[in-house]
């Protein structure tokens, strides 16, 4: 556990942490290029189609792990806001707000090849499902952190109004899980599990599990990048971040 | 009767591939951007 604390301290130091994402980022973004490739190639060419959907169901490939990063990274984030907020430590902050930015991503991946999905399927783009509207909702709270988080000019303020914001915006994150559950809704319910059998056939499975380890490979090397960028920026005055523009000159 | 649906299912991989491309380039411009200015300011206070 000591040695657990001094690691977490040692990397948290703003200089530290530059050193730390340089070595890490390649090598999430390899894995995930890597899974990437192999579960598109599995999930567009190497399954057979669905029996009742036909070719469309291959979005699932692309919806299904968006969907479970647009949660996953939310309570990734919330973790860090409530370090950030308990402890106050700096690099906590800056990795809050840069998990908004890659939550929002998947968040709109999600809602919008639902939506391609559902035209041909439900026959309408949209529809004011409860599991739908709730991950729209979840958008806007994304949308509403980092709104917050610009609208703030001194950095560390910012960051723990953002903060607030993302544990408040923690309850809709098992609403949006529960929602086909709960309520009586369109969207079909739980397909995948991990503890328990799947309603999935096997022979479907390998290529969602290859592109959720991608996306989940992508999250680690996107907030590695994105807290990187954001760290520089915030320590653009101090000695180390010159010697490092120059260096890099 | 299976259908094809081939231009949902590339709309929807193509908007997937867009999404992460400027996940992908997005912070490195911003970082590079970033690197710049530190320097230009650097040089500007010598």
């Amino acid at each position: 556990m000591k040695a657990l604390i001094i690691w977490f301290n040692t990397t948290g130091s703003p200089p530290n942490f530059e050193r730390y994402a340089a070595r890490w980022i390649p090598i999430w973004f390899v894995l995930a290029f890597v899974c990437l490739l192999i579960g598109t190639a599995g999930g567009l060419f190497m399954v057979p189609a669905d029996s009742k959907q036909g070719e469309i169901f291959r979005i699932i490939y692309i919806h299904v792990p968006a969907a479970w990063m647009s949660l996953f990274v939310f309570i990734v984030m919330a973790a860090q806001a409530f370090i950030a907020l308990v402890w106050r430590i700096k690099i906590c902050e800056i990795l809050t707000i840069a998990c908004a930015h890659i939550g929002l991503m998947f968040t709109a991946v999600t809602l919008i090849t639902g939506s391609i999905w559902g035209k041909p399927t439900w026959g309408a783009w949209w529809t004011w499902d409860p599991r739908l509207t709730s991950e729209l909702v979840l958008l806007f709270i994304y949308l509403g952190i980092i709104g917050l988080y610009n609208a703030i000019e001194d950095r560390r303020s910012a960051a723990r109004a953002a903060a607030f914001l993302v544990l408040i915006g923690l309850i809709n994150v098992p609403i949006v899980h529960f929602s086909v559950t709960w309520w009586n809704t369109l969207h079909q319910g739980e397909t995948i599990r991990i503890v328990g059998e799947s309603k999935m056939a096997t022979e479907l499975m390998w290529p969602l599990i290859v592109m959720t380890l991608a996306t989940k490979f992508w999250f680690l090397g996107s907030v590695l990048q994105r807290a990187r960028t954001m760290n520089l920026a915030h320590e653009a005055n101090k000695d180390w971040a010159k010697k490092l523009a120059e260096s890099k000159q | 009767m299976i259908h094809l649906h081939g231009e949902f299912v590339a709309a929807a991989y193509i908007i997937f591939a867009l999404a992460l491309l400027w996940d992908y380039f997005a912070p490195r411009f911003e970082y590079r951007k970033t690197l710049r200015n530190i320097l230009l300011r650097a040089r500007r206070t010598k």
